[in-house]
């Protein structure tokens, strides 16, 4: 399997480690949060398991050390693109617009 | 060898074997000869043998079926000693070499005469589902003693190997624009069409040579002979750039073109001819923007009795045993064929001698008139007889009778080999499709990176099989290229469907590997069992070494007939890799006992390997444990003695392991606010701070001391253990979610070398060292930093303590790091300076109370390790909104505690469960907490400590519990709870 | 008196010839001791803005800053990420000030040298990558046999690989076992 790196370009996946589903960010800083707060509740333990296109942070760990967001299919595996994770939810409504084209 | 032995069945012209080179070679301990290019199979039915192994279930006498990596049933095992027993050859595709040993599998007794054979009379006992329904009687019990000892001597496919496999295997990294699988005519033409437009390829055969059939079959091109066409287009590949792979199965298709293929580099020479150094097999992992498919296809059998016998042979091995190896199998051969292709098989045993009669189960065949071959119309083999091998067969259908016969082929209809085609889930179908008109599955619809070529297409003739090379060369961006003229071509025809024949019951043998009859998938239907996937696993059609290669068509056909059901509706089952068997060995290559992962070492290591220290293994690292001195009886006694004299004079220990990140810009501060819980915009330069991590969850994560070295400048320090973990958290929580903070950092773990000076004497010993600075505790107090230099280069000094004494941890750069531990020897050793390893580390911070891995062990919260205090909470950092679960705050929660052995001598076992009680029951109901660290003896408490996690653990302190380890028989250890700082409670030695 | 500098990549790696011994050797290796490198990394969004820094002060062509933009003494990690070798961690820092983290890893990283006829098949046992795409003066962030490497290549048979110290004894006998059989001979 072979995952895009925004800064390396196309690589192996063993070079790659991943987290998990990038589907909702982390809250804003606050202070006085609540553990059974929606958002601290999504950002930790919602997750949508879709099937079809997903969002999931890799960590380059064997190369850029870089963490970026690997946009996947799940039902095919294919690996349609990444954008760095430093850029990803700042660009969110970017990456909405990238999920409607789908 | 120079002496010639006979080769009965050897033609004396013909195949493509080198005739000049005889090549003596033993099985079951006989010796025979073959030639150089033999397969075992062929260089035995040279010599007549008829006899390969035993099968699976009914240890059936079994011969060849077919001539390729399809073989059911000659499984050899390729004996040069204990170590090196390698079972499963098929013999059909091992080359055999000066001195090659192979012996026969699956029999007690000798092969002829195989005790086993007694299950063969009760055959009719063993139907499909035959252990699942008996062995209900009696038990369990009755499984495990009696019935499964029993199954498990009977059973099984040859004998495992009884050591490590001595063998050198590669992991090779492999890359083209396009991978060709097969290495026929099909595939070499599409290979030099890419080749000559520029691409690089690679083809992979899984045969010896390139060529295929066409080498053989007597087919010519443009004039040329088979062998001497292909010859010419492998030059001709080979010049464009292209590389050519004979010997290399490709068992795998995966995501985004990633392929798995092996390479056998040795296995068909001797040793003495193997290169040095060089590896058994390769396995190339090869990555490829294209690929072709040119996997050709398999002959199937007919489902009739007998059809298992020694003797009844595809017609394709058949021929390719007379063509390729000049091999005759009989003399007196029937043929029962199902289209025109056995014609043509038939016209070569009759050029090469051999008396031939052709059962043709068409009563509209054509007909075909071949020199000295009668041929019967309308007749099917009914039932081939002859134990250890064919004398007579019966046919039946339009006429019937029965011929004397010593070798029996069959023509059944080709299967496309489409398992690679549908080993990949990357494109939405991927499972083969049933093309009714040619009775066959064909490759799914593939992609646009994908072609197949030859006759994996369903393509018969080799002039077909040429034109979907062309297709597929131009699918991919291949030059045109000249196709040649076939002549002499062999006759094709799609056959007449006909998977078994009539009365084909339970010694109608489809898949010979199982012993799954005709009969089996008939009752498996009949019981229910009608999914493809559901009858595999009920008969074990399909499974096994080759996977139903020749079987899995013909059983599900026949289940598609008994369920009433279309074949296509039937599917086939899922096809996975590996293709054919590979030894796991070669998926290991380099990566395998002490090369298994790397090692990280210490820039001391080697010091500490010539003075005695014996090394654990923390994560990769290698850190030493203790170091024995003359006198220690055992690892206990030199880390009792390493503590105590460190705590009484002066002790040295290398923590250059421990994690190292430097930290730089304007918002470090502020990002380290928000990774640990504690603050840190008041820390002056020139201090270091302890510091808690928790993870988003609000559980424990990491601890270890941040100094700041500069304005905008920190030095953070982690465990061991948790190094790479930590960077990894501090990367993700910058690039995800705080990506704007101005802050950099980097791992330095490897580029500072760093030591811990501990005991009364260390301040002294470190004045020595560094003359000019002022290490008073004025000039350096606790958890001071001071930036200097050691002989011109940067030290950095510490005053931050783990073994609970007076310490100073100093760290120089890794390059000079042996001569600054050199020259602290020299400077303590006034003091008779110790060195101590791990056991001793983990003594004294035991009675500190330190907590390491073992307490952080991701179950713990701030207060469970009674660090609740390290809170600021005036600021967000990672976990706190979780750090404040109702349930981090239940009374019951377990914190933690110390013990105290009730008397000197007493162990306490690690991992042990705490009660309050000796009486029990020691179960969940009961239990109190856990042990997490023990200390077999702290010489300040003169007996086993450890630290543990109890409910309400204050208010233990002082009463009397008890540990009881469940893997250690039960045994009941009293110990006594008290704080977990044993000692120095109130840090008067650290602040000395 | 300098100390010594303790050689990093073990006991083992000793110069001369190892593996096959007929012939030309396949593979050449050498480490240089001594070295001095530092890690750069930029401050967010101040990866352009060091760029220019370091070429103003070291005369470093670092283009875009994509991998391939390289210089020997200017290797590519990631994002605004570099070795930079031949000058010292004071010097580095006072050219990137504020723009970028500077540290000194002259021990903290070992670069070996490797060139020689088999070098890429040498190469392919190690690094998961095409080396025939990569241009001479590239970087590339990756691994050796699973070992975090970042491989620079200096020729078409020539290669820099930077590895972490803790490291480097398993490199060097990696890299003995892996050139075995075409031959290594150690500078």
């Amino acid at each position: 399997m072979l995952i895009f790196c925004p800064h390396c370009g196309m690589r192996p996946s063993e070079e790659f480690t991943p987290k998990g589903l990038a589907e909702a960010p982390r809250p804003a800083l606050g202070g006085d949060d609540r553990p059974e707060d929606d958002a601290w509740q999504d950002y930790l333990h919602t997750r949508t398991n879709k099937a079809g296109q997903t969002n999931e942070y890799f960590h380059h760990s064997l190369g850029c050390r870089r963490w970026i967001v690997v946009h996947r299919n799940t039902l095919t595996h294919e690996v349609t693109g990444s954008t760095m994770a430093s850029e990803f939810w700042q660009n969110q409504q970017q990456a909405q617009d990238w999920e409607a084209g789908q | 060898m120079s002496a010639r032995l006979p080769q009965p069945n050897r033609l004396d012209h013909g195949g493509i074997i080198n005739r000049d080179r005889p090549v003596t070679f033993t099985f079951d301990r006989r010796v025979y000869q073959g030639f150089e290019g033999d397969s075992l199979a062929s260089a035995l039915l040279a010599n007549g043998v008829k006899l390969f192994g035993r099968s699976f279930k009914y240890h059936r006498p079994r011969g060849i079926l077919g001539a390729g990596p399809e073989e059911p049933n000659a499984l050899v095992e390729v004996d040069r000693g204990p170590a090196d027993r390698d079972p499963n050859h098929r013999a059909t595709m091992l080359e055999i070499y000066e001195g090659l040993e192979t012996f026969s599998q699956n029999h007690i007794g000798p092969l002829n005469m195989d005790l086993m054979e007694v299950n063969d009379l009760f055959s009719r006992f063993l139907p499909a589902g035959f252990y699942y329904k008996t062995f209900f009687f009696g038990g369990l019990q009755a499984w495990y003693r009696l019935y499964e000892p029993i199954i498990r001597r009977a059973a099984g496919l040859g004998r495992p190997p009884l050591a490590a496999d001595p063998h050198h295997y590669d992991k090779i990294y492999t890359h083209a624009d396009t991978l060709v699988v097969g290495g026929g005519i099909a595939g070499l033409t599409t290979a030099l069409s890419l080749a000559k437009a520029g691409q690089s390829v690679v083809v992979c055969e899984e045969r010896d040579r390139m060529g295929g059939s066409a080498l053989w079959q007597g087919e010519t091109f443009n004039g040329e002979t088979g062998a001497a066409y292909i010859a010419h287009m492998c030059r001709e590949i080979e010049a464009a750039g292209g590389r050519l792979l004979p010997r290399t199965t490709v068992f795998g298709v995966y995501d985004a073109g990633t392929f798995g293929a092996v390479e056998r580099c040795h296995d068909h020479l001797t040793k003495a001819d193997r290169a040095p150094h060089t590896a058994r097999m390769k396995y190339h992992r090869i990555q490829a923007k294209a690929v072709v498919y040119a996997t050709g296809a398999i002959e199937r059998s007919v489902g009739f009795n007998g059809n298992d016998r020694p003797g009844v042979m595809l017609a394709s091995a058949g021929h390719t045993f007379l063509g390729k190896y000049g091999v005759r199998v009989g003399e007196r051969v029937s043929l029962f064929t199902t289209h025109d292709g056995g014609y043509g098989t038939a016209a070569a045993f009759s050029a090469a001698g051999a008396e031939v009669t052709v059962l043709d189960a068409r009563t509209d065949a054509a007909d075909v008139s071949i020199d000295g071959v009668r041929v019967i119309k309308g007749v099917y083999a009914g039932q081939a007889h002859g134990r250890m091998g064919v004398r007579r067969v019966d046919y039946d259908g339009a006429s019937s009778g029965s011929l004397d016969a010593d070798a029996l082929l069959v023509a059944g209809g080709w299967n496309p080999a489409v398992h690679l085609t549908s080993h990949t889930t990357d494109r939405r179908q991927s499972k083969p499709v049933y093309d009714a008109e040619l009775l066959a599955f064909v490759p799914p619809e593939l992609v646009d990176q994908e072609a197949a070529a030859g006759s994996v297409t369903g393509a018969m003739s080799t002039a077909d099989c040429l034109a979907t090379a062309q297709a597929a060369g131009k699918k991919l961006g291949g030059k045109k290229i000249e196709l040649p003229t076939v002549d002499q071509a062999l006759p094709v025809s799609k056959p007449m469907e006909m998977w078994a024949v009539p009365g084909a019951g339970d010694a109608a043998f489809l898949d010979m590997q199982n012993d799954a009859t005709v009969k089996d998938v008939k009752l498996a239907a009949q019981e229910g069992f009608k999914s493809v996937e559901h009858m595999k696993r009920y008969t074990t059609l399909g499974m096994a070494t080759d996977q139903g290669k020749t079987a899995n068509v013909t059983g599900l056909a026949l289940l598609a007939a008994a369920t009433g059901r279309d074949i296509a509706q039937v599917g086939t089952t899922t096809f996975r890799p590996p293709y054919t068997p590979i030894p796991i060995g070669v998926l290991a290559g380099h990566h395998r006992q002490r090369d298994y992962a790397p090692f990280r070492y210490s820039p001391v290591h080697a010091w500490a390997e010539d003075n005695g220290a014996t090394f654990m293994e923390a994560g990769l690292w290698m850190r030493p444990a203790y170091y024995t001195a003359p006198g220690d009886k055992d690892w206990l006694d030199s880390a009792v003695r390493e503590t105590r004299a460190t705590r009484g004079s002066l002790g040295i220990t290398d923590v250059s392991t421990l994690g190292k990140i430097d930290i730089q810009g304007p918002d470090a501060a502020e990002f380290l606010n928000r990774l640990y819980t504690n603050g840190w915009k008041t820390l002056p330069v020139g201090k270091a701070r302890y510091g808690l991590m928790l993870r988003e969850d609000g559980l424990v994560f990491d601890d270890g001391t941040t100094s700041r070295l500069g304005e905008n400048h920190y030095y953070m320090t982690t465990t061991t253990a948790h190094a790479a973990a930590v960077m990894t958290h501090m990367e993700f929580m910058h690039q995800s979610a705080w990506p704007d903070l101005a802050v950099a950092f980097a791992s330095v773990t490897d580029q500072w070398g760093a030591l811990a000076l501990a005991g009364p004497n260390a301040r002294a010993c470190l004045a020595k060292l560094f003359p000019e600075v002022d290490v008073s505790n004025d000039g350096l107090p606790f958890m001071g930093v001071i930036e200097t230099q050691w002989q011109g280069y940067t030290a950095r000094l510490f005053r931050i303590s783990f073994s609970g004494e007076l310490a100073y941890e100093v760290a120089v750069p890794a390059d000079i790091f042996d001569a600054f531990w050199q020259a602290a020897l020299q400077a303590g050793a006034e003091w008779k300076i110790t060195p101590y390893g791990l056991e001793a580390l983990n003594i004294m911070r035991i009675e500190k109370g330190h907590v390491t891995g073992a307490e952080l062990d991701g179950r713990v919260s701030m207060d469970d390790v009674g660090l609740g205090k390290m809170v600021s909470s005036k600021k967000d950092f990672v976990g706190r909104a979780m750090s404040e679960r109702e349930a981090f705050s239940d009374p019951d929660r377990a914190k933690m505690v110390g013990l105290v052995a009730a008397k000197p001598g007493d162990k306490i076992i690690g991992g042990g469960i705490v009660f309050d009680s000796a009486e029990g029951p020691f179960d969940y109901t009961t239990m109190l907490g856990y042990v997490t660290s023990v200390a077999q003896y702290s010489p300040l408490k003169d007996r086993a400590i450890a630290l543990a996690f109890i409910k309400n653990a204050a208010d233990w302190h002082g009463k009397t519990l008890y540990v009881v380890s469940h893997v250690h028989g039960k045994s009941i250890m009293e110990v006594r709870a008290e704080s977990p700082h044993f000692y120095d409670p109130n840090n008067e030695k650290v602040m000395a | 008196m300098s100390p010594v500098l303790k050689n990093p990549l073990g006991a083992k790696w000793t110069a001369g010839r190892h593996g096959k011994a007929e012939g030309g050797p396949g593979v050449l290796a050498s480490h240089t001791a001594g070295l001095t490198i530092v890690e750069v990394a930029a401050l967010p969004g101040q990866a352009q803005a060091m760029r220019a820094a370091l070429k103003a002060a070291f005369g470093m062509d670092l283009g875009a800053g994509s991998p391939a933009e390289g210089a020997e003494n200017a290797v590519c990690t990631g994002p605004g990420q570099y070795l930079l070798t031949g000058h010292d961690v004071a010097t580095v820092k006072a050219a990137v000030g504020d723009l970028a983290l500077a540290v000194d890893q002259s021990s903290g990283r070992v670069r070996l040298t490797i060139s020689g006829p088999a070098i890429a098949a040498l190469l392919a046992k190690t690094c998961p990558l095409d080396l025939a795409t990569w241009p001479v003066g590239a970087a590339h962030a990756s691994h050796f046999l699973h070992i975090a490497c970042t491989y620079f290549r200096r020729g078409d048979a020539e290669f820099d690989l930077y590895v972490g110290r803790s490291f480097a004894q398993s490199v060097g006998k990696w890299l003995l076992d892996a050139s075995a059989e075409f031959g290594l001979e150690i500078a």
